[in-house]
């Protein structure tokens, strides 16, 4: 009883302790709120950002066309890309796999961040068989390969006959 | 005296709040690298390609077996002799440049690839002989830099090796360095 009587006086005594602890502890929630609030904005742009899709498609189509190569045979695939969250263009150059959003492409292209970026990966291409470069820009969920002793080639099987293949370099 | 009262009061007060600034920065840190830790951003896919250029050796028309012309066929697991003693002594690029080949440069992946017969003369295949020589060292946990920086797959294969008519067995070892 007598302490908080004491407590009392004390606080009402001391006016510029509260306003010093009052002061501290706003800085406190500031200093918090600052942290929280960048952290939110860091992974709103990480979940909007396609960059680990693509490094993903890159690779795995990178690690595709080397299996298809692989095959002791001839060989066809289809190769369905199931994210569907997002519309990519596919460019199958000579020893690599570049993968570009759809969506960003051309957005805001004089100055594209980072994750706006396209990537690639590469793959071995083997110089004694013909490989057909071809852009697949449909919006497409499937790629087509097929292996025979002409060479390798990457298609649209939507859309098979509009396919543009190089002839062996 | 009342003034001195005063001061000591406010840098009392600023002490005690040192360690609570701090320990609300330690708090503030530890969410910080718990999202981080959580956001996935480098797929590593050294082990599989490496897999994948073994299988590509054995198995593909170009590679490291035994192809016969007149059937059109390649025979997996036959290691061709002088396919492989060309590669090894005459031409030892022609992987590099032809049948498996990254570009100019290659900084993906490079092997080196031993054929061992059992008589003692084993014969070695590089791929990519140039970066394998860098990155052999940097293998070693205790080379500076080298840790994780690149991977080494070892597999071994029970082949047989076509020398002329003759088939023999053999084990081809390989070592890809990612």
């Amino acid at each position: 009883m007598i302490s908080k009587k004491r407590g009392r006086n004390l606080l009402f005594r001391n006016k510029k302790a509260i306003s010093n602890e009052l002061f501290f502890n706003v800085f406190e929630l500031v200093l918090a709120a600052i942290v929280i609030l960048a952290l939110y904005n860091f992974i709103n742009s990480v979940v909007d950002s396609t960059i680990f899709e693509k490094n993903y498609l890159a690779r795995d189509l990178a690690m595709l066309t080397n299996t298809v190569y692989s095959s002791p045979g001839d060989l066809s695939y289809t190769y369905s890309e199931t994210s569907r969250k997002f519309m990519f263009i596919f460019d199958f150059k000579h020893n690599s796999v570049q993968v570009t959003d759809k969506s960003r492409a051309g957005f805001f292209s004089s100055i594209p961040a980072d994750s706006d970026l396209p990537v690639s990966y590469l793959f071995a291409e083997n110089k004694n068989l013909a490989f057909g470069p071809v852009i697949v820009d449909e919006g497409l969920i499937k790629i087509g390969f097929i292996k025979s002793e002409g060479g390798v080639n990457v298609y649209n099987p939507v859309d098979y006959a509009a396919v543009t293949l190089d002839s062996k370099k | 005296m009342k003034k001195i009262n005063r001061k000591g009061g406010i840098s009392e007060e600023i002490i005690l709040f040192i360690p609570k600034i701090l320990f609300l920065t330690a708090a503030l840190f530890a969410v910080v690298i718990l999202v981080k830790v959580f956001i996935i951003g480098v797929i590593d896919v050294r082990q599989p390609e490496s897999s994948i250029l073994i299988s590509r050796l054995i198995y593909s028309k170009d590679g490291l077996s035994y192809y016969d012309n007149d059937l059109k066929r390649v025979y997996p697991g036959v290691m061709d002799l002088k396919k492989f003693s060309e590669l090894s002594a005459v031409n030892p690029n022609s992987l590099d440049t032809a049948s498996l080949s990254y570009g100019s440069d290659n900084p993906i992946i490079a092997a080196k690839i031993i054929l061992k017969q059992g008589t003692g003369n084993d014969i070695t295949v590089f791929y990519n002989k140039q970066r394998y020589e860098k990155w052999e060292p940097r293998v070693l946990s205790t080379v500076q830099g080298g840790a994780g920086s690149v991977k080494l797959v070892e597999e071994k294969k029970y082949v047989l090796v076509k020398n002329g008519d003759k088939i023999s067995p053999a084990v081809l070892e390989f070592n890809v360095i990612g």
